[in-house]
């Protein structure tokens, strides 16, 4: 019998709810079929851990005396650039900013020790952290520099906002040239060296919600070790991609915007990370709860790493230039033997995406509701699925003056 | 040489050990073909995991293969000639506090020391295989790897050989130009070189 979101939540309010995490649920759908699943079963837990690079942060540090307004000037923490052209004193750091005098990739492969996702870290980690700004000085905002430090506890607020991460899916990248390519998906050793993958595969979050169901704006979520929300859909939202029978998607599709409190947050699940020769991020747990509110939901979340297939590209040709072809297709299961088979050639894989922190996360999450702490949310709204007319878009690059078509 | 795999010669004599040792050579050894003395004199059979010249000082890690006796001498024969020498306890560490237990490591590594735990998913890593090149820790986006040749605090470490304290001789003992003595080899192997090719 359908339940609602609401009789869920009582359910959790009574001590009463079955939450089991979405490996957990394969097993149960597969012994009991997915109508019994769906009655026995409220709450079905997910998890995913990986570099998400569109994170990060906005703070607002608070007035100096005198006051000063960043907008328009400049400011560091720890010396990465924060983005200063908001109101006074609120500042955004992005996971992939960089100290000013990073060498970048001058010597290559560049290291990248240390970027926004660092800064991140610390604040999360309650380090000091420095801040430098330099402004042009106002009447109401006289001050022109200021040099001091900052400590999460102190600030006012501090919001992770991450535009898109929580990936359907991704690519497995590989590199058929001759020489090591260093990428965002970890160093690819020459001729098919190594292939590298990014997804939790049967515990990521909206690969357990194919079709966007039960996940949507409003969505109550485990974001960095704290509780946060779906704020809309992610940056390059894909849905209208090729899917396989059960409805997953076979190329990287669906994706989300969230965001939460950072202060109440992890480092354990907010961790910078740099990426040689690429750059810097910053490493997210993230976690959704779905309510198993149908037969339909029950067998969604039972999808299995067998069941999911992803596509093997080149980040040595196709993905740098954009060309369309891919050197087949595998599923998670594949992947996670360590072993793939590309062209008659075995190539060894391993994961960006760590599969042992997805799992915690889906475990924490599910204690989380056991205990009556977190309670799950019915969407404001919802994302846009398949059938909407939402449209991936490559840029086409014209000079001003050329007509759009 | 395949790991595991015993020449005929060593068997039934003293148990074979792998080892890996860090020498260390002053800079009146620099330019001497010291390492080519550990096969000619010793009979040993080394990989030369890493090697530098930093401070006027050359520094090796090695993997030494052989049997006891021999490594023995060519230890002592080493100790003699005033090269430093400390048994390798770690080749990286590895921060499990800060491992994210991603895979960067275990697509990078070319000798395949890091695998997953079938149960938790985490990654394990098999100090035995590292030829110490580093690469790991290159990758590791969150850097938990750091390929610190962890030396023993005294020769004393298991698995590990020790340098006989009576047959080896002091380094501030010994003279600029003095030849290597071929005491304490108890294979004789050195009684086939008899120091002419030498040249220290």
């Amino acid at each position: 019998m359908p339940k609602t979101v609401g009789e869920i939540n009582q359910r959790i309010r009574d001590g009463q709810a079955v939450v089991v995490t979405a490996e957990e649920m394969i097993d149960i759908v597969r012994e009991k079929g997915a109508e019994k699943a769906a009655d026995e079963v409220d709450v079905v837990t997910t998890g995913t851990f990986g570099p998400m690079c569109s994170s990060g942060a906005f703070i607002n540090v608070g007035h100096s005396k005198p006051r000063i307004k960043f907008g328009g000037g400049r400011a560091t923490l720890n010396g990465v650039e924060a983005y200063a052209g908001l109101a006074a004193v609120d500042l955004y750091v992005g996971a992939t900013a960089l100290p000013l005098d990073d060498p970048r990739n001058k010597v290559f492969p560049g290291e990248f020790a240390y970027g926004g996702g660092h800064v991140i870290q610390d604040l999360v980690s309650r380090k000091d952290v420095v801040l430098r700004a330099q402004a042009y000085g106002t009447d109401c905002y006289p001050r022109r520099e200021l040099e001091t430090v900052i400590n999460l506890d102190d600030i006012n607020e501090a919001v992770l906002v991450n535009p898109r991460n929580c990936y359907q899916n991704y690519n497995v990248a590989v590199n058929t040239s001759s020489k090591t390519i260093y990428t965002y998906m970890g160093v690819l050793k020459p001729d098919l060296g190594n292939a590298n993958y990014c997804s939790a595969g049967q515990l990521s979050p909206l690969l357990n919600d194919p079709f966007l169901r039960t996940v949507g704006i409003g969505t109550r979520i485990f974001l960095g070790g704290g509780v946060g929300y779906v704020y809309w859909q992610g940056t390059q939202h894909n849905p209208n991609v090729e899917r396989t029978k059960g409805g997953v998607p076979r190329a990287p599709a669906g994706t989300l915007a969230v965001a939460g409190d950072l202060k109440q947050m992890d480092p354990e699940f907010l961790v910078g990370t740099s990426f040689l020769g690429y750059g810097a991020t910053l490493t997210v747990g993230l976690g959704i709860p779905i309510p198993v509110l149908d037969a339909e939901v029950a067998q969604y979340t039972a999808v299995s790493d067998c069941d999911i297939v992803t596509k093997i590209v080149d980040y040595a040709t196709s993905y740098p230039q954009r060309t369309p072809e891919n050197l087949g297709e595998v599923d998670y299961a594949t992947l996670r033997s360590g072993l793939i088979e590309i062209g008659g050639k075995k190539v060894p894989t391993a994961s960006l995406s760590s599969y042992a922190k997805a799992r915690k996360i889906a475990l924490t999450l599910k204690k989380w509701i056991q205990e009556g702490r977190f309670l799950l949310s019915e969407p404001v709204q919802p994302l846009p699925s398949v059938g909407s007319n939402v449209e991936f878009k490559p840029l086409r690059e014209r000079s001003p003056g050329v007509s759009r078509r | 040489m395949n790991p595991g795999t015993v020449p005929d010669r060593w068997q039934g004599m003293n148990e074979p050990i792998r080892t890996k040792v860090a020498l260390e050579l002053p800079p009146y050894l620099l330019r001497k073909p010291v390492l080519c003395y550990l096969a000619k004199r010793c009979e040993l059979v080394f990989n030369i995991l890493s090697a530098n010249v930093e401070d006027g000082r050359a520094r090796f890690i090695l993997e030494l293969e052989g049997k006891h006796s021999d490594r023995e001498s060519a230890l002592t024969f080493l100790s003699d000639i005033g090269v430093r020498v400390q048994p390798v306890k770690e080749t990286i560490s590895m921060d499990k506090a800060k491992c994210t237990e991603c895979g960067a490591c275990i697509g990078i590594c070319p000798a395949n020391c890091f695998f997953r735990d079938a149960e938790t998913w985490e990654i394990r890593f098999d100090d035995l295989s590292c030829i110490a090149c580093g690469e790991c820790a290159r990758v590791c986006p969150p850097r938990a790897i750091s390929p610190k040749f962890v030396l023993a605090a005294t020769g004393r470490a298991s698995g590990v050989s020790t340098i006989p304290p009576s047959g080896g001789r002091r380094r501030q003992d010994l003279g600029r130009r003095e030849l290597p003595r071929k005491q304490g080899c108890p294979s004789a192997a050195c009684e086939r070189y008899d120091g002419a090719g030498a040249p220290w």
